[in-house]
């Protein structure tokens, strides 16, 4: 939910010294005024003073999915940014992509007291409390817990139960002030700071459902789902939602934190994209982050008034080989293979059409928005095109017909079948150039799309396939699922013993989070060695919004840029 | 007459059954709409894939499938959606109110329009206006909607910058104020909302009807008892009204019947571009989702209204020809 008052007052106080001791021209207010700064500054740009009233009417793609944004047909994009002002978080995921605490809700930085068994204790804000005036208690933390932890209500279907599933008992003391977490002994959860991101009423809960009974749990979790909430935990609450059109949001009166300044945020359900910008020169919509191409980008570049920026997002395309495919067993001619990918071409012809700073990415667990970004994939060669180089890779590994007819040593002539995503133009592009660079190796590569990529992966249905992961700011959870040797997300059947250890140890060590991310770079680099995942680019993340508003910031998380909503507002010298 | 009506809506029946079974079958074969769940990074637990494959009855065969879904319609009831908190049944209505309001009004000004121009057309045959209104008909009938729907948002922004006012709203049926404005407010609202849609979507329409209408004119102006009539002495505005048009509108009653699927076609583009939450909406939204259950719902809705209009149209013919009679 929210990137807190207190944190962004010394922030700006301190962006606002610099900039005045630097003697530049403007006010310093104006300075950090629009995105332009967002790039160094993502957690201060566009700060500024605002005036009480107004609405924003911000674009959205899709529909709420449903209330229940853990549910088990929760984890939509859309509808966690809808619900954002309403659900009260420990963490959400910041505009640095790292977790950031909602100081409003807790007192203080929730703090590890025991590694093992691992424990955390959070300290409730005694003002903290629902729309309906009950306290927001350590019974909200452990209703989470028992709905889904698996073990306690198996029919609460959850999109995500990680760390939830290894956490041993939540406990409340200090009137449920103060919560406990213990984790079962010589369990290890480095992405402790997931936990707890989506807190449900638990009081609402019992009402709905027995809380003391799996089956009660599950009516009440379902409930939530299917129920339009009429309470909140944030500083904004539903007005009122009209199913595929809008949903409003006013500020709730028992909100402890920052008052909001608008009056409304009305959260506009547009599904064509190609509405996004005639909507906003109408004035019917005044923010968004839609889904970028080149002519919206090019279209909004042309507006006046209007604050926008293109980055990269969490999200990143890669080409997987299957390791189980008869050639690609062969370290040689995967090595060969990914030499002579040509990743800027690709990206030329892709996202760099509307986003010119794009570049190839270098790293499987982190965008370069991470402080623990490396560049693990330049020494490998990989996504170099470099043809001849791949060439002699080849010949020397006794591969003959280089060139033309590509064979193996044992004279089997090599062909490989490239699959992507029906419909999605960059991945069939993406496959074109892969198909048009194997070419000149002699490898005869046909391309077929799926319109079930789930099926596709998990039946091993592909030589070679591109697709896209979401990173998040809780790193070693998403590392140990995609890269780990006994991951069901292993789709490619890539094994390296001595690369799982280190993985391992480095999510065994995450609680010294740096630690852990250098270890998790060490196995990384592992991997690409192996020549298994070839890293394409960031998707891109489109950020715009009028320039009246301020304190609106992008956010390429999936908590989305509704983090801090009680901020928003028209700018004070705004006509 | 009704007899006629009774056994058609009975023949229909078979057909709507095989129609709806085919395309549920195709939509379920189509994806998997539990994709976005089995590729969450971090991952969904196996048991919460477990209990979505239950709720969809994505377990079962897909006759076993299409039987469960037929027999809850029966039953009122379409079935769970692929998002839990949508009720496929609620939005079929919702949706179709929607949907209806803008083929009707489009339909109304497209017959109009297509009425009017088809007969001067032909009444003034290679006049100016003959070809003025034939080169207009080729240029809407070669436009794809989505083009005109485009170019028609690119002029109302214009036009409301210009003037400074929001006379035309590009996206959405009403405004977020609706509910607060006076009733003219919501009137107004209300037109300043449905004017691009209908305008888009009626042009399609009008111009392939417009070039019926005059060739149907053309054909029956031309015909030997109009002649008579006019040689025994009836005067040129009532051969014209009560002897030529109504003859000449059977062909375009038929059109009109036929064209229906199309004109529903053309309100999913037009209402995605002008993002109205109808028919197309949900049609497009079920299908992006594979939502089965959603897609099967509409589409059997889609095949009651072509079935009722071609009803409606065999009617029509009665009361326009007193020569036919469905006995």
């Amino acid at each position: 939910m929210t990137f807190r008052s207190k944190g962004i007052a010394v922030a700006v106080a301190s962006l606002l010294a610099i900039t005045a001791c630097a003697g530049s021209e403007g006010t310093p207010t104006e300075e950090l005024l629009g995105f332009d700064s967002c790039a160094k500054t993502p957690l201060t740009c566009n700060t500024g003073e605002t005036k009480a009233g107004g609405t924003m009417v911000y674009y959205e793609e899709q529909d709420i999915a449903t209330w229940n944004t853990v549910g088990a047909d929760g984890g939509h994009y859309a509808t966690s940014v809808m619900m954002g002002g309403l659900i009260p978080n420990v963490y959400y995921g910041a505009p640095d992509t790292k977790p950031g605490l909602n100081t409003d809700l807790v007192v203080e930085e929730p703090k590890v007291t025991n590694t093992n068994p691992q424990t955390i204790v959070y300290k409730i804000k005694p003002e903290a409390v629902w729309s309906d005036g009950t306290p927001i208690t350590a019974d909200d933390f452990d209703y989470a817990f028992r709905a889904r932890n698996t073990r306690d209500c198996p029919d609460c279907g959850t999109s995500s139960s990680s760390g939830y599933d290894i956490l041993a008992s939540v406990v409340g003391t200090d009137g449920g002030k103060t919560v406990t977490a213990t984790f079962q002994p010589g369990k290890v959860f480095p992405d402790w700071k997931s936990l707890f991101g989506e807190l449900y009423p638990a009081h609402i809960a019992k009402a709905a459902g027995d809380d003391k009974t799996p089956a009660g749990l599950a009516k009440s979790w379902t409930a939530f789902g299917k129920t339009q909430p009429t309470w909140s935990g944030g500083p904004f609450m539903i007005e009122s939602y009209a199913q595929g059109q809008q949903l409003v949001e006013v500020p709730n009166p028992k909100w402890w934190g920052k008052k909001p300044s608008l009056e409304k945020i009305i959260f506009k359900i547009v599904t064509d994209q190609s509405s996004f910008v005639p909507a906003l020169q109408n004035g019917e919509i005044n923010a968004g982050d839609p889904q970028p191409n080149l002519d919206m980008v090019t279209q909004v570049q042309n507006l006046q008034g209007v604050n926008y920026r293109v980055a990269g997002g969490l999200s990143w395309e890669h080409i997987d080989l299957n390791l189980q495919n008869k050639f690609l067993k062969d370290k040689a001619l995967r090595e060969a293979i990914f030499k002579a990918i040509d990743v800027q071409g690709i990206i030329s012809r892709t996202v760099g059409t509307f986003w010119k700073e794009a570049k190839p990415l270098m790293n499987h667990n982190f965008t370069p928005e991470s402080p623990y970004y490396k560049d693990v994939v330049s020494d490998t060669g990989a996504g170099k095109a470099d043809v001849e180089g791949a060439k002699q890779v080849l010949t020397a590994a006794g591969y003959t017909g280089v060139g033309t007819a590509l064979k193996t040593p044992k004279g089997e002539a090599v062909t490989l079948r490239f699959r992507h995503t029906e419909g999605n133009v960059n991945r069939a592009a993406t496959a074109e150039l892969v198909q048009a660079t194997l070419k000149q190796l002699g490898i005869n590569m046909t391309i077929q799309t799926t319109n079930t990529l789930g099926a596709t992966l998990d039946s091993g249905d592909f030589d070679m396939i591109v697709y896209a992961w979401v990173n998040t700011p809780f790193f070693f959870q998403g590392a140990e699922q995609l890269w780990g040797k006994d991951s069901d997300s292993n789709y490619g059947h890539w094994v390296n013993p001595e690369a799982d250890a280190v993985l391992k140890s480095g999510v065994q060590a995450g609680l010294d989070e740096a630690k852990g991310a250098d270890l998790l770079n060490q196995a990384n680099a592992l991997m690409a060695k192996d020549y298994y995942v070839l890293p394409l680019f960031q998707r891109a993340n489109f950020m715009v919004s009028k320039s009246d508003y301020v304190n609106i910031r992008p956010n390429s998380t999936s908590t989305g840029p509704t983090f801090n909503t009680e901020e928003w507002g028209l700018k004070a010298t705004a006509n | 007459m009704f007899a006629y009506v009774v056994r058609r809506l009975i023949a229909a029946i078979p057909v709507l059954i095989i129609a709806s079974f085919l395309a549920y079958a195709l939509v379920a074969l189509s994806g998997d709409p539990l994709e976005p769940l089995k590729l969450r990074n971090p991952p969904a637990p196996p048991r919460t894939i477990e209990l979505e494959t239950q709720r969809l009855g994505l377990d079962d065969n897909i006759f076993a499938r299409y039987g469960h879904w037929l027999w809850g319609v029966l039953h009122g009831n379409f079935g769970e959606s692929v998002q839990s908190s949508y009720d496929i049944g609620a939005n079929l209505a919702r949706s179709s109110v929607v949907t209806l309001r803008l083929v009707f009004v489009a339909m109304l000004l497209a017959l109009v329009l297509a009425v009017l121009t088809g007969v001067l057309s032909a009444v003034r045959q290679y006049s100016k206006f003959d070809y003025t209104t034939t080169f207009l008909g080729f240029v809407f009938l070669a436009m794809p909607s989505f083009w005109i729907a485009i170019v028609l948002k690119d002029f109302a922004v214009r036009y409301n910058k210009a003037t400074g006012t929001t006379v035309f709203y590009t996206i959405g049926e009403t405004s977020q104020n609706y509910e607060n404005l006076s009733a003219f407010g919501k009137f107004a609202d209300v037109a300043g909302h449905l004017v691009l849609p209908t305008i888009s979507l009626a042009l399609i329409s009008y111009a392939a009807w417009s070039r019926y209408q005059r060739a149907a004119m053309l054909e029956v102006l031309n015909s030997d008892y109009v002649r008579l009539a006019r040689a025994k002495g009836l005067t040129w505005r009532k051969v014209l009204v009560k002897h030529v048009l109504r003859t000449a509108l059977i062909p375009l009653v038929t059109v009109t019947a036929l064209d229906i699927a199309a004109i529903l076609g053309g309100a999913v583009i037009t209402e995605t571009v002008f993002n109205w939450n109808g028919l197309g909406r949900m049609l497009l939204t079920g299908v992006s989702r594979a939502d089965t259950n959603a897609v099967a719902g509409w589409l059997l809705l889609a095949g009651l209204v072509v079935i009722a209009f071609n009803v409606i149209a065999d009617v029509l013919y009665a009361v326009l020809d007193p020569r036919i009679r469905h006995d």
